[in-house]
């Protein structure tokens, strides 16, 4: 019973995140799009190795976060949240159903854009499919925590906005195309304990183009146990 | 016979608002029982914490015989549940939708029986966002019905319906009854209440004001009530009678008495024919739910 309730479950999440078009195209087409644009030009002279796990960062960030948030976020206003609340779905299989779903679609990304580096960019790294797996599992859980803590506490506009922003902001902060490094010190001081960067490193890791994993991943730790404590805590079903 | 519902004094506040206040009500299994009330009045409230959405400040919550908190996966299984308005996937198709519910539930019946039950079957690929508002609500009946619960809420079922469209959600509900359905439903027709409910509970400001069968609160009342021209400086008739007149809505008074006499009647009708007003309508006890809902609604207000 619980397994078909979760298996329907995510079967809905994923549905309806492929039938919205503004998350079909930030999720799965603005990647690769990057991917093919930055990686067949010279433009900002952005080595390949370096920009491919960047953008499978942006790719967990684009559907961990603001694709989940947006539409959790309409839910809980829609009051779809409240009606689940009056059947025996528990609670724990909605969110498992949503992170199913949000975990499916990072691996379609990850395909995409992987095999698209390879296809038209002869893209050939060292991977360590481990620290790949590691990385996308607790960046979901970073990335979730906060899109479930922003959408269980504000309004679904408001949810809206700030994600749209924070996509923004861990774009040019979280070392998905620009190194940290070269960003005026104290904004890099707070870039490099953003989520976005702690994934960036993990993942840069995992495809070889670092030889260890620094802090970052301490970083990812941090928010991946962080952000879904709070969001437990502070989630509530209704807007008010 | 054990009560469905068994609710004792209950209480919930918001802040420094009280939405219920003291509420006792009883339902017995098979019963139809409607709750009335002006916006405002604590029935979604009641209703919601009947159903586990909410949690009562204090008093006694029985459905079944459990706790909707702490049993509420076993309650949530038996009873059927419809919102007053939302809960539905806006992306999801009417048909997606109820088969998703169908996997919540042992037993439950199949999304296309449900869409025929409904009328729904031609808005089966319909987006949610898409269909009317009263298809919508028949989507949320369907929902309610999945898994042919033994106990029902119904919040104001056929806000928003055609008269068609009400007629059919009334048929769907009279087949619940035959079957044996207990029913709790919310509404602001009273022709729903009339027709369908076993017992009605007028609730104003948190607080139960009446209850009995619609028959019953009708002939309780000997209220004079009479319609004609609006404004009248019914003061000066209050002072004559020593009875107070009110009016109800414009043009429509009522003369609250439980002991209606022909001398207060002549002395009505003597005092408008002295205004030159003229009396469209004249009744002793009530005509309808209708004004009885006005009638304790408005007395309650002051």
């Amino acid at each position: 019973m619980i397994g078909r309730m979760l298996f329907e479950q995510a079967r809905m999440e994923l549905r309806l995140t492929l039938r919205r078009g503004e998350a079909v195209l930030l999720t799965l087409i603005v990647p690769v799009s990057l991917l093919l644009f930055f990686g067949a030009t010279n433009l900002f002279d952005i080595e390949l190795d370096f920009l491919v796990p960047g953008l499978l960062t942006l790719s967990v960030i684009s559907s961990g976060l603001v694709a989940l948030a947006i539409a959790t976020g309409f839910e809980r206003k829609y009051m779809v949240l409240k009606r689940l609340g009056a059947t025996p779905l528990p609670r724990w299989v909605l969110f498992a159903g949503k992170l199913a779903a949000t975990l499916f679609l990072e691996v379609l990304q990850l395909a995409i854009i992987l095999g698209a580096a390879r296809l038209a960019l002869d893209y050939r790294p060292q991977m360590v499919w481990w620290a790949l797996i590691l990385g996308v599992v607790l960046g979901t859980c970073a990335f979730g925590g906060i899109a479930f803590l922003l959408s269980g506490t504000l309004r679904a506009e408001a949810t809206l906005a700030v994600v749209n922003g924070l996509f923004v902001a861990f774009f040019g902060l979280g070392g998905v195309m620009f190194a940290i490094d070269n960003l005026p010190r104290p904004l890099a001081a707070m870039a490099d304990i953003l989520p976005a960067s702690g994934l960036s490193e993990t993942f840069r890791w995992a495809t070889g183009y670092s030889d260890s994993v620094g802090h970052g991943l301490w970083v990812l730790i941090f928010w991946a146990v962080v952000a879904p404590l709070l969001a437990v805590r502070l989630f509530s079903w209704e807007e008010k | 016979m054990s009560s469905s519902i068994h609710l004792d004094n209950l209480t919930k506040r918001y802040g420094s608002l009280t939405a219920v206040d003291g509420l006792s009500l009883d339902v017995a299994g098979g019963e139809t029982y409607a709750l009335l009330g002006p916006n405002g009045a604590g029935k979604t409230t009641t209703v919601e914490i009947l159903e586990g959405l909410r949690a009562a400040d204090s008093g006694t919550v029985e459905v079944l015989g459990l706790n909707p908190i702490s049993d509420r996966t076993r309650l949530q299984r038996r009873i059927g549940v419809m919102l007053q308005e939302g809960g539905v996937y806006q992306g999801a198709k009417a048909r997606e939708v109820l088969s998703l519910f169908t996997a919540y539930y042992p037993g439950a019946k199949s999304a296309d029986d449900l869409l025929e039950l409904v009328g729904l079957t031609e808005q089966a690929a319909t987006l949610h966002r898409r269909l009317s508002g009263g298809e919508k609500q028949r989507l949320s009946l369907a929902m309610a019905l999945v898994h042919s619960p033994e106990l029902v809420f119904l919040d104001e079922p056929t806000a928003g319906m055609d008269p068609v469209a009400r007629r059919t959600t009334w048929e769907i509900i009279e087949s619940l009854q035959a079957d044996g359905t207990t029913i709790l439903l919310t509404t602001h027709f009273m022709d729903e209440a009339e027709r369908l409910a076993d017992r009605v509970g007028i609730v104003s400001h948190g607080r139960m004001v009446a209850e009995g069968s619609p028959t019953e609160l009708i002939h309780a009342r000997g209220d004079v009530s009479f319609t004609s021209s609006p404004d009248l400086p019914i003061q000066q008739l209050t002072e004559q009678i020593g009875i107070e007149v009110r009016e109800v809505r414009t043009g429509f008074y009522v003369v609250t008495t439980d002991t209606p006499t022909p001398v207060l009647v002549a002395q009505i009708t003597a005092w408008l024919a002295g205004h030159d007003a003229l009396i469209t309508e004249l009744r002793v006890g009530a005509g309808g739910l209708e004004e009885v809902f006005l009638a304790l609604t408005e007395e309650n207000n002051r």
